[in-house]
């Protein structure tokens, strides 16, 4: 019985970490192209600011990399963005039942303004 | 009193022991199922809400295209989070307000916040003790404290 309440917490843990990183992945891409067109560097910095200001590590879940977040060129173009995590299921009671780390991913993508200056 | 007789009376005597011993381990993982299930509902809904309040925020106020928009931030979170969090009050903060630590929140509310950090980015905040089905014996008091923060968009000068 206990096995199985284990079982469903790691699933309810499951579901709810991916939540998380959808949507810091989803604020990191809208963050991208909030930075003025062709600064690469500024759009990139303030996806990663926006990631991992949102995604914290915590008990069993630990943020990995955030990737394709490069910036974009021109007005109207889009960016996409990548993130992973790992859930640490072996450093909680859920180990039990889950004997391993778990690695999941998100992506996202968010289109720049036609109207965006340079 | 015949020995058939005493024989009964034993055996339902040891039922009704093993009853209590068991009842109150199906019960505990009863409600901490149900309020497990319940809390992974309602975190899902304040991460989607800080997360919409964020993208709000990072959009520029209403009447002054400089600042963010830290006020629509939070009435979005809680449009966003009240359908999900059941009979859970939620205290929406004036706009650059931080929000109480989720214990000094009384059980049943959640407080919303958005302010402008020092680095300049947005954080729209969700922190609380939401309504929980399970009884206080139980000890299943559940914390939501969550957040999110975006950079806003900016141009260059």
């Amino acid at each position: 019985m206990i096995a199985l309440m284990l079982g469903f917490l790691a699933v309810l843990v499951r579901v709810e970490a991916q939540i998380e990183l959808e949507s810091a992945t989803s604020l990191a891409a809208a963050a991208a192209v909030s930075a003025p067109a062709g600064d690469y560097a500024l759009s990139s910095r303030y996806a990663l600011d926006t990631w991992q200001g949102t995604l914290h590590y915590y008990g069993y879940l630990r943020p990995g990399a955030l990737q394709g977040c490069a910036g974009y060129g021109d007005a109207g173009e889009q960016v996409t963005c990548s993130g992973t995590a790992t859930l640490l299921f072996r450093e909680t009671p859920m180990g039990l039942v889950i004997p391993f780390d778990l690695d999941i991913s998100a992506s996202a993508t968010a289109r720049s303004s036609g109207y965006r200056s340079r | 009193m015949s020995a058939w007789g005493g024989r009964i009376r034993e055996a339902c005597g040891q039922a009704t022991v093993e009853f209590a011993m068991v009842i109150g381990v199906f019960l505990l993982l009863l409600f901490s199922a149900l309020s497990a299930s319940l809390y992974t509902v309602e975190r899902g809904a304040a991460v989607t809400g800080v997360a919409a309040g964020a993208r709000v925020a990072a959009g520029a106020a209403p009447g002054n295209p400089n600042a963010s928009n830290v006020e629509g931030a939070t009435a979005e979170v809680a449009r966003v989070v009240k359908p999900s969090l059941f009979g859970t009050r939620v205290n929406q903060l004036p706009g650059g307000a931080s929000c109480r630590s989720p214990r000094q929140v009384p059980a049943g509310e959640v407080d919303v916040c958005a302010r402008q950090v020092p680095s300049g980015m947005v954080r729209v905040e969700l922190r609380g003790r939401p309504a929980n089905p399970a009884p206080v014996a139980f000890g299943l008091d559940w914390v939501l404290d969550v957040g999110a923060e975006i950079q806003p968009v900016t141009f260059k000068p």
